[in-house]
């Protein structure tokens, strides 16, 4: 009998919701805007002495913006500088049409301080985020970064990828009086540390899937050596020595591996696997042309590499249970090399040549179909942030050569400040 | 005396109150005319004694002779009888002369009242023609004027006939009319309401646009927004345009496509106000699917 009476009461609920649903007017939408979310990080509030060594609010924009994803207010157009404790007047910010804002204070004691902030959604009022945490004074930077990552999960629904770092090699002067530097630096540029000096060559540095070393190679006496050293530490030891070229070095996923170029035969270099507890070495490829800077696939199954095999560079996949043939995944144009495999294994960037000019491009591994993501002349050596919203490469020649991100599609360029000089073979460390 | 009244009488009255009085007048004819008949000379007494004095006698010489002297004699005697006889007949003829006249006088008596009352009876017929034709005259009259009055009857029933007609037709033609009138109207009222309608449809189809065009423009589609996404949120705005509520009713995507969407119809405040308020609807249902179009 109850039921019966529930039952009736929800067919007239029913009714009556259809009722008043027919006399809704519905409005479909159909397209959206594909532009940047403006957000506002508003200065965040500084107890403590003096003022604060690093704009963390800075950072956190920074980051922001430069993921192509968001549109970070300028803090001269913010018509209220609210922090972690203050009531937010909605109204100052929907009037500069900002979606999203950020507050936040930094409360010092001593060498420690604690961050406290808050993400609001300007338009509904509602508090997406509250976080408080801990950071060394002298680390502030490094916190904005963490800062902006939980802003853009939050925002974008994928993790953020600014608290990683970066590597990249650094040439300074010419001719004989050149020197080298492997330099590790924050994914912005900044915090940038010489974490290996030469007067020779080095290149191909490689970050270890833990972040914590970096694998890499040096010419000592015109010879080349793989090194993996403790980014902390610094302390190193030699991975492999052999005649010819010892290079490309790639961390596999589980990090027990690195697969490497060698060439046994001059002019003939081919992927080989170190395995790093045993030493063990597996030759991968085997064909008379060159075969060169192997990438892995995510699930550590197959890598992907360049080679000259078909008569031009493109990138082939091969798959490592020993048996299959390498397959050739690039066909648009005459040179695709310098793979680098997303974080979700889905796509590859590449550095495609089109015209003479060469262009950073991302490969739809699925379809085959490219997409040109930088405009060149000379855009080499792109790396997949962590997240995979963005890439990592250098751009322009000589001595003005810089590092440079895009996103992932293709909307936001940025170049990354650091230090002056020429600037390669950049790589993106992975999520710590 | 009868003509002179009838005559009188037709100077006074009219046919009918003639005819009245004829029939008494005539009534009154017949008795005395009766009572003329009694007197007819013909049944007087001694009417028979008129044809008997007249008789030949025939005699001889002598005896004529003697005859003569007894003639004589008795000539004496006869002439003496005869001239009693001829005084007597005298006095007869005398009076059957005086009866003849009286006869006569009562024969012209008779004649002339035959004669008056064949006047009067020829008067009386003439009267009773007249009168007949009066009656006749009366009758045809009365004939015609009942035809006048059955053809002014008809006439009058035709006219009413016509009159009913031609009112029928001119309620006909009235309600035709009205009908027409009122087809014209409905005709021009159905227009009208097509062409508010069309108005309406159009004003709301502008609105619409307006509304969809600021929300559109409002929402930044998150870079990950899955294949076949269908989201229903619910607003409800002021007359302004004002949005005051939002409720998400369904949606397939995540935390941050609901976000964008919610941010989306809240950032739109205020929406387009129509140019037609009669197309305004407080409530608005917005169903962001990106892949239906």
């Amino acid at each position: 009998m109850r039921k019966i009476v529930l039952f009736s009461l929800i067919a007239v609920a029913a009714a009556m919701t259809t009722a008043t649903a027919r006399a809704d007017l519905v409005i479909k939408i159909t397209q959206g805007v594909n532009q940047p979310t403006p957000v506002a990080v508003a200065p965040f509030g500084w107890n403590g002495e003096g003022t604060a060594p690093v704009d963390v609010a800075g950072v956190v924009a920074g980051d922001l913006a430069r993921s192509g994803l968001f549109a970070p207010l300028a803090v001269s157009k913010m018509l209220s500088q609210p922090n972690a404790d203050s009531k937010i007047n909605f109204t100052n910010w929907k009037a500069v049409s900002v979606n999203d804002l950020v507050v936040g204070s930094i409360d010092v004691t001593g060498d420690t301080a604690q961050i406290r902030f808050r993400l609001f959604n300007v338009y509904t009022g509602q508090q997406l985020l509250g976080y408080s945490l801990p950071a060394r004074v002298d680390d502030l930077r490094f916190a904005g970064h963490q800062i902006a990552d939980k802003v853009y999960e939050k925002l974008t629904g994928t993790p953020g990828a600014f608290a990683t770092r970066i590597a990249y090699i650094r040439k300074e002067g010419s001719g004989k009086d050149s020197k080298w530097e492997l330099i590790v630096a924050d994914s912005d540029g900044a915090n940038a540390q010489v974490v290996v000096k030469s007067s020779q060559l080095l290149m191909s540095p490689a970050f270890s899937p833990d972040g914590k070393k970096i694998a890499y190679v040096q010419f000592e006496n015109d010879a080349s050596h793989i090194y993996i050293q403790d980014i902390a530490t610094g302390k190193r030891k030699v991975a492999l020595t052999r005649p010819g070229i010892n290079g490309a070095p790639a961390f596999s996923p589980d990090g027990s591996e690195l697969a490497l170029v060698l060439s046994s035969h001059p002019g003939d270099p081919d992927v080989y696997l170190l395995d790093l507890a045993t030493g063990k070495l597996q030759q991968v490829t085997h064909s008379p042309a060159i075969d060169t800077e192997p990438a892995w696939m995510p699930d550590g199954k197959a890598l992907i590499f360049t080679s000259d095999r078909g008569g031009s560079p493109q990138l082939y996949e091969q798959a490592l249970n020993g048996s299959a043939k390498a397959e050739r995944i690039t066909w648009n144009g005459s040179y695709n090399a310098r793979g680098d495999v997303s974080p979700d294994g889905k796509s590859a960037v590449l550095v495609h040549r089109d015209n003479g000019s060469l262009r950073i491009a991302l490969l739809d591994l699925a379809s085959g179909n490219m997409r040109l993501l930088t405009n060149g002349p000379t855009d080499v050596s792109p790396s997949f942030a962590p997240n995979g919203a963005m890439i990592l490469y250098s751009t322009g020649s000589g001595d003005q050569r810089k590092l440079a991100t895009v996103s992932a599609d293709g909307r936001v360029h940025e170049e990354l400040s650091g230090n002056a000089g020429a600037l390669s073979q950049p790589v993106w460390g992975k999520i710590p | 005396m009868i003509g002179a009244a009838l005559d009188r009488i037709r100077e006074q009255a009219g046919p009918l109150s003639l005819a009245v009085v004829l029939h008494v007048v005539l009534g009154g004819l017949l008795v005395l005319g009766t009572a003329i008949h009694g007197s007819n000379p013909q049944d007087a007494p001694g009417r028979g004694n008129e044809h008997q004095p007249i008789q030949a006698v025939v005699v001889n010489q002598a005896d004529y002779q003697a005859a003569q002297s007894t003639i004589k004699k008795a000539q004496d005697a006869k002439e003496a009888h005869a001239s009693q006889l001829k005084a007597e007949a005298e006095s007869a003829e005398k009076a059957r002369a005086k009866a003849e006249h009286e006869l006569a006088r009562l024969k012209q008596q008779k004649q002339s009242t035959a004669s008056d009352v064949q006047n009067t009876q020829k008067q009386l017929a003439s009267q009773s023609q007249q009168l007949q034709q009066l009656k006749d005259q009366a009758a045809k009259v009365a004939e015609q004027r009942k035809q006048y009055e059955a053809k002014i009857a008809q006439l009058k029933a035709d006219a009413d006939k016509a009159k009913k007609a031609q009112a029928e037709e001119k309620a006909r033609l009235a309600k035709a009319q009205a009908a027409a009138e009122a087809a014209r109207k409905s005709q021009v009222q159905a227009q009208m309401q097509a062409e508010q309608e069309q108005q309406l449809k159009k004003d709301r189809g502008n609105w619409v646009a307006a509304i969809a065009q600021r929300v559109t423009s409002n929402w930044i589609r998150p870079p990950n927004t899955p294949q076949g996404l269908d989201c229903s949120v619910k607003i409800t705005q002021l007359p302004s345009g004002q949005v005051v509520n939002a409720v998400m009713q369904q949606c397939n995507g995540d935390s941050v496509i609901q976000q964008s969407i919610l941010t989306a119809v809240r950032k739109a405040s205020p929406l387009p106000t129509p140019d037609n308020p009669d197309v305004f609807s407080r409530q608005i249902t917005f169903e962001f699917a990106p892949d239906q179009n």
